[in-house]
């Protein structure tokens, strides 16, 4: 498959849910030496989402590339999946790059390990294209938007030293849909899937809890077979500091709070460039 | 309106033509539309094409008749000079930096990158004015002085949208063309290999595609790039070179997508300095670019002498907030001296009040960390998608206007969430 062609399976111009599917990643297709992804661990975990009712979206906040790789689990329910994946591979190599396809990265610097390893996730799209392709999903089927829960943090270990790449990255409220354009289509409530937890982290806490005000139901699973929370209970979605701050210049203005990814403010609240 | 005074030295004539009067296409359809946005996001490093419910690109251009691009781009050159100059006269008067705001710890650095500046860097020295159609004429409301972005926007999109649009064609490619000027830059400097590196804030993923597309284009001049934070550079007598896994790497160019300001925290003393000013290898921008960022510079102009003739025809009145009774008077909007995005401009008008009381609390507590503005009567246009206000963005890059990033707004008041048009330029017939 082309490139073009993944990124049409993931996001075909009949859903409407297509316009909110982060591109970068689809940019950086298709990767060399794909081996099929092990698909078995998802699909475990995915045992535990509801089948859709036409009025329930989900939210996977799922390490790595756990969300794209349960794309076959979630068709089978109904749910049109929706990548939001937001971390951009090191620019090595450049011949990867559909962009850069004419150009060289020979003699280029080697880079150190990124903070956030996105060649799972890379290799889940690319292999998991041809069941998105060939789904029969209607065009209104809820979506099932999908996220790294390592998007923050980077992995395990990482350190934002020298000849690493940091992309690390926040998940904001306007990288989904409004409360408003939910309600419009009869989305009623959201399940959000993690792991272990079924608080959400701080960043997606912005996202939940304006829709939760708007009258959208969240609720809360956790798909590790260790746990206990086997169906989607109630949460209320706790204040995250700065809720619902607009304007962040008086923030930027007493001491430019550092920000841990490297730049500042809070919530990464606007493009730096002008 | 009589024709700009930045166009004085020449004599009125058909070719040049000052009137707003902006026109949208018409509206593409639906399939062709998303085959751009694919490509804008596949090809050209767009990607964040989506904000909450409004889709960024416009599926329809804004087209301009090739005589008002000549008044804009004749305005944009007059600015950029005049810009330039008032940088330079600023080494005369160091203590006139406080008043724009800039912070203590940057001034030394910046003043010492005024006192020898590169030439070569100059070359490659991009801005962009925004220009807004009003009441009386167009009027700008700021320079992105500092780390304009939207190059991809500006390039890559009118292009593709030309292509359906006969008779018209983009103002220019300010990517290609600043990419190109960078590498006459390393071309200019020589040495065994040419290696570029951008340096972006982490977790800004819109400030990443900026710097994605730029390094694409730079490695199509045969330049490496490499996408890093400020913390991966290591200066030794003032060059610069890149810390990476293998080794450290000299560096020839730096291109600076990073925000001055943002480097007065601590966590960036050891490189701060030399990005602002004590780099032996170029930086583009320059560090002294923050000096006419801050929206405080027309504050100066009166210290410095400067005729500033341009600016301040197209400028709104802009005024220390102690000067004007901007609490009374809703003519007048605030906004910070480093207001980037328009995240912080302040009206009674346009903001909830619970938003305008903390900016007016903060305006009147610090009021030399804001300014005071004419609010001006910005004009809409009709679109397929109904009226909105327009904003025309002309980069100059050595001095020279090259293109054109149009937003839309559904507001007056054009912030990161404006949508981001093809501005279209009617093709020169011989």
């Amino acid at each position: 498959m082309t490139q073009q062609d993944v990124y049409d399976a993931w996001a075909p111009a009949a859903s409407e849910w297509s316009q909110w599917v982060k591109p970068v990643l689809f940019a950086h297709l298709p990767v060399t030496g794909a081996v099929g992804a092990d698909m078995s661990i998802a699909g475990g975990l995915a045992e535990r989402l509801p089948p859709s009712d036409r009025a329930t979206a989900l939210v996977l906040d799922l390490p790595g590339a756990l969300g794209a790789e349960m794309a076959g689990s979630l068709l089978e329910r109904g749910y049109r999946p929706v990548p939001l994946y937001n971390s951009c591979p090191p620019p090595e190599p450049a011949s990867h790059v559909s962009f850069f396809s004419s150009l060289s990265s020979e003699g280029a610097p080697s880079a150190g390990p990124p903070a956030v390893d996105v060649q799972p996730i890379l290799r889940a799209l690319q292999t998991n294209a041809p069941l998105l392709q060939g789904a029969h999903l209607p065009p209104d089927a809820p979506p099932a938007f999908l996220l790294d829960a390592n998007r923050r943090t980077g992995q395990t270990g990482f350190v934002s030293g020298p000849g690493a790449f940091d992309n690390r990255s926040i998940s904001l409220p306007t990288d989904f849909p409004s409360s408003n354009f939910l309600l419009s289509r009869r989305i009623r409530r959201v399940v959000l899937a993690q792991q272990h937890a079924i608080q959400p982290e701080a960043d997606l806490s912005h996202t939940l809890l304006r829709w939760q005000r708007a009258g959208v139901s969240i609720m809360g699973i956790a798909l590790a077979p260790d746990t206990d929370v086997r169906f989607p209970q109630r949460v209320m979605v706790q204040r995250p500091p700065l809720f619902r701050n607009a304007w962040y210049g008086l923030m930027a203005r007493m001491g430019l709070r550092p920000h841990p990814l490297g730049g500042f403010g809070g919530l990464l609240p606007h493009s730096g460039g002008g | 309106m009589t024709v700009s005074s930045a166009l004085s030295s020449r004599p009125p004539s058909k070719d040049i033509d000052d009137s707003v009067a902006v026109a949208a296409g018409s509206i593409l359809d639906r399939e062709t539309f998303i085959g751009i946005r694919r490509r804008m996001a596949l090809e050209a490093c767009k990607w964040d094409p989506q904000v909450e419910d409004v889709s960024v690109l416009q599926p329809f251009p804004l087209l301009l008749r090739r005589a008002q691009w000549r008044y804009l781009a004749a305005c944009a050159e007059a600015l950029a000079r005049e810009t330039g100059a008032a940088e330079r006269a600023l080494l005369e008067r160091p203590d006139l930096l406080s008043k724009l705001a800039v912070p203590p710890r940057l001034a030394q650095p910046i003043l010492r990158g005024l006192r020898s500046p590169q030439p070569l860097a100059a070359e490659a020295r991009v801005m962009r004015f925004d220009f807004h159609p009003a009441q009386n004429g167009w009027c700008i409301s700021e320079v992105n002085s500092d780390v304009p972005g939207g190059f991809s926007e500006a390039s890559e999109f009118p292009s593709m949208m030309a292509e359906h649009y006969p008779g018209y064609a983009p103002a220019g490619a300010p990517g290609p063309d600043l990419a190109n000027a960078l590498a006459r830059t390393i071309e200019h400097i020589g040495g065994r290999q040419a290696s570029a590196a951008l340096i972006w804030a982490a977790g800004f993923m819109e400030d990443l595609q900026v710097v994605s597309y730029l390094g694409g284009l730079l490695r199509r001049c045969g330049i490496e790039t490499s996408l890093i934070n400020p913390q991966h550079l290591r200066f030794d007598r003032g060059r610069a070179s890149l810390i990476a896994a293998g080794g450290c790497q000299p560096l020839s160019l730096i291109v600076r997508f990073h925000q001055a300001e943002w480097l007065s925290r601590r966590g960036y003393a050891a490189v701060g300095s030399y990005l602002l000013g004590d780099s032996e290898t170029p930086v583009i921008n320059p560090g002294y670019a923050m000096l006419s960022e801050s929206k405080r510079f027309p504050l100066v102009w009166d210290d410095l002498r400067m005729e500033m003739r341009t600016w301040r025809q197209l400028l709104p009145e802009t005024r220390d907030p102690r000067e004007v009774r901007w609490r009374r008077d809703a003519r007048w909007l605030l906004k910070t001296a480093f207001c980037n995005t328009g995240d912080s401009v302040s009206s009674p008008l346009t903001m909830p009040r619970r938003n305008w009381f903390r900016s007016a609390a903060d305006a009147t507590v610090f009021p030399n960390r804001w300014v005071a503005q004419r609010r001006f009567e910005s004009l809409t246009i009709d679109t397929p998608l109904g009226p909105v206000y327009p904003c025309i963005g002309v980069y100059t890059i050595g001095g020279r206007a090259c293109g054109i990033y149009g937003r839309l707004s559904r507001t007056p008041v054009v912030t990161y969430a404006a949508a981001d048009v093809a501005v279209l330029v009617e093709e020169e017939f011989e």
